[in-house]
């Protein structure tokens, strides 16, 4: 309960913070004021309360405002985390769409098999099987075995071929045309999926076919799985003048 | 074109209670100041707090006509969060955890500092007014703010006896007064 005095105090306290003190009264209240620490504590708490109560409707207002610009900023964010997080689902999809596409329209991976079947041509290597014509061998058994043994090759009777071609390197006239018998019975063995007999075959020619056997002994290693050997066989036809330095560039770019 | 320019532009928006200007405010500021502040105080919340805290200490001290910042305003922003978080950790008997990490990273501006003690205590007497009677807020709220006479507020507020009037306008400061008071904040301020 405040007494009289301090009701009176109280009232010139308000007063003078409202600026509603004048003449002798200001005087004295100031020369107390600035006399008495608690009573400028009580001015400065009299005054912050009529700031107070004055701008209390202002600061709701501003905490309102306050609060929509927060409200703003976040759903700027979210939006721009939803427009981010939206265009992650359109990358991904793609991506996926386009592993899809990619799965389905992807080159079959090439085999060994197919690359050797792309650069082996039997119609131009059996052609060079029956080179020569040679009279020599027109009438003899010799030549009837021999004519044999390619119409096996050129039917695709491979087995029966290489068996033929083994026969007729039994027979005294196959000292003539080893080569020949080596070299058709390697490409009876490359078609009949025996390359490492084809190598054995290859390697016997002697002088014949400069330019074919360097090639189908490298197509050779090449489908015994070899690719060392094969890589330096086709390195060396494609540094050299050979028909087949273009096949064999090709084949070291897909080894 | 942004809302806000320069500081001069700031102020005043502010002032006005600008919406415009508050959300670009908010938009340039306030994610790098919440970075600021949760690097001295990590709890988001609290974090949050002393940001609006600061903007409502700002938003006191353009009610002076004459309130100018010498700073870019973020360093102002920057240094009245700093003084607010201080005087938390003081309040809250903390001052002396403060650790090294927490020391600011820019240059303070005294004249924040100075800006948010000067508002501190207009701002708790704000906080004890939401713990008065409706009736005191509303004898306060006119006489103060509308400059009713005790004539207007006793009819308006059906009041008969002006002595009663008087005792219970002269009750209703002395409640907000001694909430302040017993406050602890308050022996700081």
């Amino acid at each position: 309960m405040n007494t009289p005095e301090m009701d009176d105090i109280q009232d010139q306290i308000e007063q003078y913070v409202a600026g509603k003190l004048e003449g002798q009264a200001l005087v004295d209240f100031e020369q107390r004021l600035s006399a008495d620490p608690q009573l400028a504590q009580r001015v400065r708490l009299e005054n912050a309360l009529q700031q107070a109560v004055r701008l209390a409707p202002q600061v709701t207002q501003f905490r309102e405002q306050l609060k929509a610009a927060d409200a703003q900023l976040i759903g700027t964010q979210r939006s721009k985390t939803f427009r981010i997080s939206r265009l992650s689902a359109i990358a991904a999809t793609a991506l996926l769409l386009l592993a899809a596409w990619w799965f389905f329209n992807r080159p079959e991976p090439v085999s060994r098999a197919d690359l050797f079947a792309a650069h082996f041509h039997p119609h131009e290597a059996f052609s060079k099987v029956n080179r020569g014509g040679d009279n020599k061998i027109d009438t003899s058994a010799f030549k009837q075995r021999w004519d044999a043994a390619v119409a096996d090759l050129n039917a695709g009777q491979y087995e029966a071929a290489i068996q033929k071609f083994d026969q007729l390197q039994t027979m005294p006239e196959a000292r003539a045309y080893s080569d020949d018998l080596f070299y058709a019975k390697g490409l009876a063995c490359l078609q009949a999926g025996k390359p490492q007999e084809a190598i054995n075959s290859f390697e016997a020619i002697q002088t014949s076919f400069p330019s074919e056997k360097p090639w189908y002994l490298a197509l050779s290693y090449y489908l015994a799985g070899n690719d060392a050997a094969a890589r330096t066989a086709f390195e060396q036809i494609a540094q050299s003048a050979s028909p087949y330095k273009k096949e064999a560039q090709e084949m070291l770019e897909s080894l | 074109m942004t809302p806000v320019q320069n500081n001069l532009e700031i102020v005043e928006g502010i002032r006005r209670n600008d919406g415009a200007v508050l959300q670009e405010l908010y938009r340039l500021y306030k994610n790098r100041m919440i970075g600021h502040l949760r690097s001295w105080e990590n709890a988001l919340d609290t974090a949050e707090d002393i940001f609006q805290e600061a903007m409502v200490s700002i938003f006191l001290k353009t009610q002076n006509p004459d309130f100018v910042i010498h700073t870019q305003f973020f360093t102002y922003l920057y240094s009245v969060c700093w003084r607010i978080w201080l005087n938390k950790k003081r309040s809250d008997r903390q001052l002396d955890r403060v650790r090294s990490a927490q020391i600011p990273v820019l240059t303070l501006d005294p004249q924040a500092e100075k800006d948010v003690d000067d508002v501190e205590l207009i701002k708790l007497v704000l906080e004890k007014m939401r713990d008065i009677p409706a009736d005191c807020q509303s004898i306060l709220s006119q006489f103060y703010l509308e400059g009713k006479s005790t004539q207007d507020i006793m009819t308006e507020l059906n009041h008969g006896s002006r002595s009663y009037f008087y005792k219970r306008n002269s009750h209703c400061k002395d409640k907000l007064r001694d909430l302040v008071m017993d406050d602890p904040r308050f022996l700081n301020l």
